[in-house]
């Protein structure tokens, strides 16, 4: 059992599909695991121990009967608390809809159901997704498996932890801004946020629309592809996701580098880093350089505008977006009773947290009459800027990397004022106003022993050429196989 | 530099439906003011007849048909609401002088 539980989620998947192990064996593992180790990380805001144990198993019966019991059978995951889960509360880490019991599944959470995975729980997150650290979380702190004195990173930073620590073998997160990829990095796992329209995003709480996607975080490449092969394709409940055929990705990751084009941007580049960052993910370009990559110097002149034009589009989008949680349909009610605006007021007031109100108040200025040309409309000219940086630079490249994030993970309370905060993810932010494929993995530690995370981004629907990467990197390198010493 | 006041605030706050506390208030005018300075660089950009992005575009912008499908069940949505008549959700009164 000890072997399984270190064992890579297709290796879970093939010893219970070949009956070595029972689902029902392996999730009792895992949430005996959760019990005895999450106090310490806060990674779950919720574990389900009976959906868990019920699926499991349906599973065991499945592979009983000699039924195909889909590509994730029995194999333990876990779902940020963002995503819509039937009959499992669901609550954006937000107060304003704690207690909401959904009446349905978003369509990731029903592929993930349909391929036989079992949900061990809900994950911590920012609330509404907003941040970059784990702090905004209303529900509980989490800390990062690698130092638990330092954050975790976010949005997603229950889902990059819980990964870390070997609480599930495979997590789903979002990303909207760097939202799986930061954690990733500061966590020390693999994550990757897909094309935008890859991944259905009916049953993902929206925090900005034309941005928001789902991805997954894992601890190996193949692991994250087999997630990939599950999620993505086309769903009539959201009319952005794609018509495109899913490709093969875990053979993606057989794949060599061999003329792989890797282009390094002026303007994402180690400089705006910390100097064991910036050297770290040069000696991860190396790497792949060695392994018969090609590298060259490109530019993406506007991405130095991605910061600014983002908090003005992602904060708009949030604003109108969040206008649904009103005291009405879900969640907290509070106020007068008598008076319609009072109880709008009053709900909204005391059910978000300051970040989430911070973002709802920079949204609706930048949509206000009078503003709206200077700001939100000029953001959005700034970024089909920054789309057509990308679309010339990958005539000439194959996929872009830098660091993901300028710095490590830090402690809570490191970054004084929401700019600092912001500034964690300047790396990050161009590939979702882009739409584009990215990855970060591990590519080394710092000397404190905290993990550094390599980004890679692909143009749309060549998340294959990251998953190359990753597969090639983590052939010739053993950084992914590390495990944080109080979580072995 | 504040490039936002607190009436300001104020009347963004009432646009969205957002009870805040004079220290909210005060915070916000502050965190406000810094960030939009941040985003003043977005001016030295030359945007001129560059079209405005809205939205990723990568041959996902068909329409599905207009077909009638099952929604969700009315009592379970209704029991997720914090007020309902099993029927309809309940709110305070719109209208001056109605029932709610």
């Amino acid at each position: 059992m000890s072997d399984l539980l270190s064992a890579s989620a297709n290796q879970q998947a093939a010893a219970i599909r070949n009956k070595e192990i029972s689902a029902s064996e392996l999730c009792s593992a895992y949430l005996a695991r959760i019990a005895k180790l999450d106090d310490q990380v806060g990674a779950f805001v919720r574990v389900d121990h009976q959906g868990a144990t019920a699926m499991a198993k349906l599973v065991d019966a499945a592979i009983a009967a000699g039924e195909e019991p889909g590509p994730l059978a029995g194999v333990p995951v876990a779902l940020k608390d963002l995503l819509v889960t039937e009959d499992l509360e669901t609550s954006a880490a937000s107060k304003i809809l704690a207690g909401w019991i959904p009446p349905y599944d978003g369509t990731a959470v029903a592929r993930l159901r349909n391929a036989g995975a079992v949900i061990l729980g809900k994950l911590n997150l920012d609330e509404f997704a907003m941040g970059s650290s784990n702090e905004h979380s209303s529900i509980k702190p989490c800390a990062n498996p690698w130092n638990l004195a330092r954050v975790p990173g976010g949005s997603s930073g229950g889902s990059a932890a819980a990964v870390a620590a070997n609480l599930c073998a495979i997590s789903l997160g979002t990303d909207t801004g760097g939202s799986i990829r930061q954690p990733a990095s500061f966590c020390g796992v693999l994550g990757l946020k897909p094309t935008y329209g890859r991944v259905s995003r009916y049953g993902v709480i929206a925090y900005a629309s034309s941005l928001d996607q789902i991805g997954p975080l894992a601890r190996s490449a193949e692991d994250a592809a087999l997630m990939l092969e599950v999620i993505c394709g086309k769903d009539p409940k959201d009319a952005t996701s794609l018509d495109a055929p899913v490709p093969a990705f875990r053979q993606a990751c057989q794949g060599d580098v061999r003329g792989l084009r890797i282009g390094i941007a002026d303007e994402m580049s180690g400089d705006l880093s910390d100097p064991q960052v910036a050297a770290a993910v040069e000696a991860g370009i190396q790497v792949l350089q060695r392994a018969g990559a090609e590298v060259s110097r490109i530019s993406l002149p506007h991405t130095r505008y991605a910061l600014p034009a983002y908090y003005l589009l992602a904060p708009a989008e949030a604003s109108s977006n969040l206008a649904r949680y009103d005291g009405v349909r879900f969640g907290m009610r509070a106020g007068d009773e008598r008076d319609l605006m009072d109880m709008y007021c009053q709900t909204r007031g005391q059910g978000f947290g300051a970040e989430v109100k911070r973002r709802i108040m920079l949204g609706t200025f930048a949509l206000r009459a009078g503003y709206y040309d200077a700001y939100y409309k000029k953001a959005q000219q700034v970024r089909a800027l920054i789309a057509e940086d990308f679309k010339q630079a990958f005539t000439k490249v194959d996929v872009i990397a830098s660091p993901t994030a300028p710095s490590v993970a830090f402690a809570p309370g490191a970054k004084a004022s929401p700019m600092d905060m912001y500034q964690a993810d300047i790396f990050t932010l161009s590939c979702n106003l882009a739409g584009l494929p990215g990855m970060s993995m591990c590519c080394g530690f710092d000397s404190d022993n905290m993990p550094i995370g390599l980004q890679l981004l692909a143009p749309p629907l060549q998340e294959e050429s990251l998953l190359r990467c990753a597969g090639e990197y983590q052939r010739r390198t053993d950084w992914h196989t590390r495990r944080p010493e109080a979580f072995q | 530099m504040s490039t936002v006041t607190e009436d300001e605030i104020r009347s963004l706050a009432r646009l969205a439906r957002l009870a805040l506390s004079d220290e909210e208030v005060r915070a916000l005018q502050t965190d406000l003011s810094s960030i939009l300075t941040h985003m003043q660089a977005l001016a030295e950009v030359d945007t001129e007849g560059v079209e405005a992005m809205t939205h990723v575009m990568l041959g996902n912008e068909a329409l599905r048909a207009d077909r009638v499908a099952p929604s969700l069940d009315r009592e379970r949505v209704l029991s997720a609401s914090p007020r309902h008549d099993h029927e309809h959700f309940s709110v305070p009164a719109i209208l001056p002088g109605s029932n709610s």
